[in-house]
């Protein structure tokens, strides 16, 4: 199967491979892994005091697609609030990687990396 | 009929491997095509069937993911074709732990591989352990939650067989 040039980019360059401390509260972690392929993705984004996303890191084991859709996500969600990031879908990541269908699930792996960090970030922001 | 009657097993989680291997065996020899050569078409097609039939129930009940998945099946849960994604931030935590010591092995380090190997398995082992408990409980989700592990322990053994052979051959 062949990638597309876009993916085969971010996967040579992946962009803001790398972690934060997942205890400092003002990071959001989200673990998320897909059964199906057993890839697993680690999605962390660095919320600044107006609630918008100043930084964003990932680290993805898994094949071409599944790191592209995350480094890409890392780029989109910088200068976004959690709401707006929250409203990436993996139609729009799937469609800028031209993903053939059976890479779909790694688009929805970043969707929901970017939900499961926003649920997170939420609960660990309102249990005080 | 379904696979564990078309082998004569119980549909238990847990299968004996050697009958398993004889019964495919008999069966193959049973419905070779060879034998059906001189039979009509309609026959020959009909051993043809069953001995793709045989040999997609052997796979499927050789291999503890899919064999799982299929008693999922027979039980009204089908997850084969699922994806959605796991969550369990504990569990994938830890796995990425694993990828990250599987990545950081060298040529050196061939008895710390053949620890972290053992204690793998010994997971894996766990899994399919807790799997046959809830198997038989009708615990069907958490059975389901199981396999859905079981799946990234597998790509995890793989992942260092790869390493291995590219390391040591």
């Amino acid at each position: 199967m062949a990638y597309s040039e876009k993916v085969i980019d971010h996967y040579e360059n992946p962009r803001n491979v790398g972690s934060f401390d997942k205890e400092d509260k003002s990071v959001a972690t989200g673990m998320v892994g897909a059964p199906a392929c057993g890839d697993v993705m680690k999605l962390q984004l660095k919320i600044d005091d107006n609630g918008v996303i100043e930084d964003a890191k990932f680290k993805t084991y898994g094949c071409g697609s599944a790191i592209a859709s995350s480094s890409l996500v890392t780029e989109w969600v910088k200068g976004k609030t959690l709401e707006e990031a929250g409203k990436i879908s993996n139609t729009e990541i799937s469609a800028e990687l031209a993903l053939p269908p059976v890479k779909i699930h790694c688009s929805i792996l970043a969707e929901d990396a970017i939900k499961a960090a926003i649920d997170d970030y939420k609960s660990k922001n309102t249990a005080e | 009929m379904n696979y564990f009657e078309l082998f004569s097993l119980p549909a238990l989680f847990s299968v004996d491997q050697i009958r398993l291997s004889e019964t495919y065996r008999e069966l193959q020899k049973q419905f070779h095509p060879d034998k059906f050569a001189m039979h009509s078409d309609s026959e020959r097609l009909a051993a043809m069937q069953k001995s793709t039939e045989i040999n997609d129930a052997y796979q499927t009940l050789k291999n503890s993911c899919l064999r799982a998945q299929y008693l999922l099946l027979l039980n009204g849960l089908d997850i084969a074709l699922e994806q959605r994604t796991l969550q369990d931030t504990d569990f994938l935590m830890q796995q990425m732990e694993w990828r990250e010591t599987i990545a950081s092995f060298t040529e050196n380090d061939e008895d710390k591989i053949e620890d972290f190997a053992g204690n793998i398995e010994q997971q894996v082992q766990n899994l399919e352990l807790l799997i046959t408990l809830q198997l038989q409980e009708k615990q069907l989700e958490a059975a389901a939650d199981s396999v859905r592990k079981l799946k990234f322990m597998l790509k995890l053994k793989i992942e260092l067989d790869l390493l291995e052979e590219k390391l040591f051959d």
